[in-house]
């Protein structure tokens, strides 16, 4: 249980890392894209936001 | 949709055995599968807006899926949008709520299969569909016999099944892009690609119709519900990390698709060398198989990945193609038992106690779909019609034609429905609720309208009219099935002496507590009580009792 819950949490902060390689990756041409990164720093988004989303759960579930 | 259900009835209930990780794995084997169609249609129909279509379709996904996980809380009873439609809004247009999640149903079936085939060819060239067209034919065919078969024997992919591939998958899928993000993206090319292969408004308006079929099977979130132990806590905890889950894959794959530098050199007819997305346009044997294919142009990964991934992604499909059948059976069982079709759809198999009529007349009916989509290939004088009629689509545009019909349509009723339930029933508690709400007094009554089912719905309907602009066949056969069916039922609900437009009468409340009661939510029961209790002394009425 506790090795799972290990690995979860890496999973969730491994999709935050990766979103933000994305949108740092992104971020860096928004002068010449303007509006054409959205749909990239969305997918950004949402990695960070599924990373934080299963660490919130893997403390919810040890504090339980 | 039965909602005669009373405390003293005998029948037998759904076991609650679903865990949180079966709950999510349910939903992914049947909404994960679907990137597997959708890449290479809307990189052939959007071009270089493939992203942005995506991002549309992905938004009103968004909102599907936080309006499905609301409902499947709230009311924990497998029927699916049809029995949202029914409660929010009543017996007709959950009935053609129904009948457009049956046509979709029905397509999946053949369009799934038939991916499953186009992944298979992959690896087994014999299975190529513009090389041997009636092997291709006789094969997708065999497969909706045999799905038809097993079913109505009663043989159905366990959940522990589906846990594994959902796990394998989403594992696999989470290396690849990782390696395709690390390797081969790189931004300046997005931006190129956006900018010089921008499509027309038209092309724009096709590929996000056909995006939003990315991101259907929401269905089985709300039919896992009745086999899930407390559903209000389990299902929105897993339904969210699904609903992002998927969104990230539609979004990854898109957009790697068009700023991808391929592993391998990709040389057209001519000689010239070609963008990754380039090949899809012209190529509706390489729309079939768009994962595999971009799998296997991912750095270092895809040399194994161009080994597994047509393998692991035919049986994710086939898996689809399968809770399809068995889904579209059960719809059109519980449609009848609530008298929205005849009871011939409730007929059991005596031997293997399945409603074998619903899965014959639903393959069946797949089966006809297939045989029109594949007619242009394997008759090459059946073209010249279809290119005169139907613009020259091929089978695979056909079905996903319907499949974004029905899709809109149903999710489009759906959101009405969820508006709907939020006013005329309040007091169901609801553990979870789609954020950003206005709140109001509907019949003495404090309510909240959810702001985001208005986006949801404004999304869900321009992507129906998209649908009937651009899609030839869909804008056709698909309003026609509606028709078809809403004859059907007025000849129905007349045979029977029910009246036409107005609903029968439903016990709601009684209804509610009962699937309350077998969730295992006993404190929501409490408070369901409680808050019909409070209602009835606000206004003096008994009736709430």
């Amino acid at each position: 249980m506790r090795s799972m819950l290990l690995v979860r949490a890496l999973f969730g902060v491994g999709f935050i890392a990766f979103g933000v390689v994305v949108f740092l990756r992104l971020v860096v041409f928004a002068p010449q894209a303007g509006l054409r990164i959205v749909p990239g720093i969305v997918l950004a988004l949402a990695m960070v936001a599924l990373g934080i989303h299963r660490i919130v759960l893997v403390l919810r579930l040890r504090s339980a | 949709m039965d909602a005669r259900v009373t405390p003293q009835a005998r029948t037998p209930e759904l076991r609650r055995a679903v865990t949180p990780w079966g709950s999510f794995s349910w939903g992914y084997s049947d909404v994960g599968a679907d990137i597997f169609i959708g890449l290479g249609l809307v990189l052939a129909a959007a071009a270089g807006a493939s992203n942005v279509a995506f991002l549309f379709a992905g938004i009103v996904y968004v909102c599907i899926g936080l309006a499905y996980t609301e409902l499947a809380a709230a009311y924990p009873f497998a029927g699916g949008g049809p029995y949202f439609v029914l409660r929010g809004l009543g017996d007709v247009f959950g009935f053609i709520a129904g009948w457009a999640v049956l046509l979709d149903f029905t397509i999946d079936i053949t369009l799934f299969a038939w991916s499953c085939v186009d992944y298979s060819g992959q690896l087994l060239p014999v299975l190529v569909g513009s090389v041997h067209p009636w092997v291709h034919f006789t094969v997708v065919l065999g497969l909706i016999v045999a799905l038809c078969v097993l079913n109505v024997v009663g043989v159905r992919e366990s959940t522990a099944f589906n846990g594994i591939v959902s796990a394998l998958d989403v594992a696999s899928e989470t290396c690849i892009l990782c390696f395709g993000f690390l390797f081969a993206f790189q931004p300046e090319l997005l931006i190129h690609n956006m900018t010089a292969s921008w499509p027309s408004p038209y092309h724009l308006m096709l590929g996000t119709s056909l995006a939003i079929i990315s991101f259907v099977g929401l269905e089985s979130i709300s039919q896992a519900a009745q086999e899930t132990y407390r559903p209000a806590s389990v299902i929105p905890r897993t339904s969210v990390a699904l609903i992002l889950t998927i969104l990230i894959f539609a979004l990854a794959y898109s957009n790697l698709a068009l700023g991808m530098q391929p592993w391998h050199p990709i040389v057209g007819n001519h000689g010239q060398h070609l963008q990754f997305w380039q090949i899809f346009p012209s190529s509706a044997d390489n729309q079939g198989k768009a994962v595999a294919l971009l799998a296997a142009q991912v750095p270092y990964w895809g040399a194994i990945a161009a080994l597994y991934v047509p393998v692991l992604g035919a049986i994710l499909l086939l898996i689809s193609s399968n809770s399809w059948v068995f889904g579209s059976s059960r719809i059109a069982y519980s449609m009848s038992r609530a008298d929205l079709l005849p009871s011939v759809f409730q007929r059991v198999h005596p031997r293997f106690r399945t409603p074998a009529v619903s899965i014959f007349a639903f393959c069946g009916l797949a089966a006809l779909t297939l045989a029109f989509a594949a007619l242009p290939a394997l008759f090459p004088g059946a073209m010249a019609f279809y290119a005169r009629v139907f613009h020259g689509e091929s089978g695979l545009d056909f079905l996903a034609d319907l499949y974004a019909f029905g899709a809109a349509t149903s999710y489009s009723f759906v959101f009405i429905a969820l508006i709907a339930l939020r006013l005329t029933d309040p007091h169901s508690p609801r553990k979870f609720k789609i954020p950003l709400n206005i709140p109001v007094r509907f019949r003495g009554e404090k309510a909240t309208i959810p702001l985001l089912g208005i986006v949801g719905f404004v999304g869900i309907f321009s992507i129906l009219i998209f649908t009937l602009m651009t899609h030839p066949i869909g804008r056709i056969a698909g309003p026609s099935w509606l028709l078809l069916g809403v004859i059907l039922y007025f000849v129905y609900r007349r045979h029977r002496g029910l009246p036409y437009l107005r609903s029968q009468k439903h016990d709601w409340r009684r209804h509610q507590m009962e699937i309350l009661r077998t969730s295992g939510d006993l404190e929501l029961l409490d408070e369901y009580t409680a808050n019909l209790k409070a209602a009835e002394n606000r206004t003096g009425d008994g009736s709430h009792a």
